[in-house]
């Protein structure tokens, strides 16, 4: 019974103290918050005990971190790159379509280039939007018909020479026959002003890329990388057009006549843009140019020029002068002659 | 006296990981609290008397390095200890679901209390955000830890029975 007693008393007195530390602590909180209770000395101890843990702990824990941010860092990489190529690949896009801009810009001064030069051709600027894919290189398709002046066998140029001619105007697209189609010919001759020997330049089938000269006398004078130009003649193409030069000259089969291979100065591979000769006229007259002059002697033209116009009016001024010495002497001796004979009447 | 040193070592060393190394885990700056989970494996291991003075030293540490409010968490560990050391019978100590379920009550009534002195106090605390953003992943983290922490506390309850 005693024991009983004494147990509960026992724990009365536990309970009590459970409830006095609750209360103390709970008390504590709000003395501590109002600033009117601080434990200096026992945080410091505290502090003092933990902060090798903690120190330890905290470079476990900031190693941790490092690896933690390289692997974030990592896939951040990996996101990026991804970006990257995919902005990459946006700016390649682009670059190409610049390109393309650059090179259509540059092939369309080339050709305004030309037009502005060749001042005896009404050009029209056309772009190439298909090729017959039966062969390959021999007919294309231009955007220009006869809403732009476009008619058939029209010749067809770019800046560096003859294409070819139009074979089909349509109403805003025309056909244009190259000039290395097979049924195509051309009437042409030697540019070197000591041959000027006249030939037909056609397509080669055997060889496409290489039209040939053909109807070549055999013994006239034709070299290798002599530049053929159109002649003219036959009405489809104007006078003087390049249309390349003498790779290789061959005897024709009969012996009478040979042919030249020709590379042609269009490279038909990469034609995009040409024009088309609406109108053609005779070009005008060069100005005369000064002879070449031997070296070391050389002399303004100008100068010579002013020199032989001083001259000239010199020689101008003195023949005028003797003209009027002459015409006063012949005016004298008709007065003379004219008073003798009144002097003669008056003696008689 | 050796066993009361290792439960010291680990109070100490837990406390020192949770307030480095467990830090660098966290969510709007709220992080895993080992204390509340080493107090209420020890109050369902050892009862309420245990509960109740092993809150009150994790508190007082707590309290005496990083505490803003000297007695909050020692008030908070001490009833949690008290609680959950009185929910503790002999059938579930040795069972290892039953605290870490706890883990997550624990918490709750672990916050109740913290906010409760912060309104006592008249300081602001946004309610809604806090149990929207923060207390779910605390939680979270809170039921992961609950069992390596609890199986390590059997084990030091293990070797201090066979020690006595």
């Amino acid at each position: 019974m005693s024991n009983k007693v004494r147990k509960e008393k026992k724990s009365g007195k536990k309970i009590i103290a459970l409830i006095f530390v609750f209360v103390s602590v709970f008390c504590s909180v709000f003395f501590a918050a109002r600033g009117r209770f601080s434990t200096t000395v026992t945080n410091g101890v505290a502090m003092s005990i933990m902060s090798p843990f903690q120190r330890a702990f905290s470079w476990v824990g900031s190693q941790l971190a490092f690896v933690k941010n390289t692997v974030v860092e990592i896939s951040h990489l990996h996101e990026q790159n991804k970006q990257l190529r995919e902005e990459v690949e946006i700016l390649r896009a682009q670059n190409l379509t610049a390109s393309e801009y650059a090179s259509e810009n540059q092939r369309l001064r080339n050709l305004l280039g030309y037009k502005q030069s060749a001042i005896q051709f009404d050009l029209v600027a056309a772009s190439i939007i298909g090729r017959e894919s039966a062969s390959w290189s021999s007919v294309i398709l231009i955007n220009r018909g006869t809403f732009d002046g476009v008619a058939n066998n029209m010749a067809v140029v770019t800046e560096m020479g003859l294409v070819g001619h139009v074979m089909e105007a349509g109403l805003n697209s025309s056909k244009v026959q190259l000039l290395l189609d097979p049924r195509s010919s051309v009437g042409t001759l030697i540019q070197r002003p000591e041959s000027r020997v006249a030939g037909i330049v056609e397509g080669d089938i055997k060889n496409p890329n290489f039209p040939k000269m053909v109807n070549i006398p055999k013994d006239s004078d034709v070299q290798v990388n002599d530049m053929v130009v159109t002649s003219g003649f036959g009405g489809v193409y104007p006078k003087g057009l390049v249309v390349g030069k003498i790779i290789e000259i061959h005897n024709e089969e009969g012996g009478l006549l040979k042919y030249g291979v020709i590379d042609t100065s269009v490279d038909f591979q990469k034609l995009e843009d040409v024009a088309i000769i609406v109108a053609s006229r005779e070009a005008p007259p060069e100005p005369i140019q000064p002879p070449p002059q031997t070296p070391g002697t050389e002399t303004d033209p100008h100068e010579t020029a002013e020199k032989l116009q001083a001259a000239q009016q010199q020689i101008q001024e003195a023949q005028q002068q003797i003209q009027e010495a002459q015409q006063q002497q012949l005016q004298e001796a008709q007065q003379q002659q004219f008073q003798q004979t009144e002097n003669s009447e008056a003696a008689r | 006296m050796r066993i009361i040193g290792l439960w010291a070592m680990l109070l100490i060393l837990f406390y020192a990981l949770q307030t480095s190394l467990l830090t660098f885990i966290n969510f709007n700056g709220f992080s895993a609290n080992l204390m509340l989970l080493l107090t209420v494996s020890i109050a369902f291991l050892r009862g309420h008397k245990y509960g109740v003075f092993f809150g009150f030293m994790a508190g007082i540490l707590q309290d005496s390095t990083t505490g803003s409010y000297f007695g909050l968490a020692t008030f908070s560990y001490m009833t949690i200890g008290f609680i959950f050391g009185k929910f503790s019978v002999n059938l579930f100590r040795e069972q290892s679901l039953l605290p870490v379920i706890s883990s997550f009550p624990a918490l709750a009534i672990h916050f109740a209390i913290t906010i409760g002195f912060l309104f006592l106090l008249d300081r602001q605390v946004d309610l809604v955000k806090f149990l929207h953003e923060d207390f779910w992943p605390v939680a979270i983290m809170q039921i992961v830890l609950a069992y390596p922490v609890h199986r390590i506390v059997i084990e030091l309850n293990e070797y201090a029975k066979k020690r006595h």
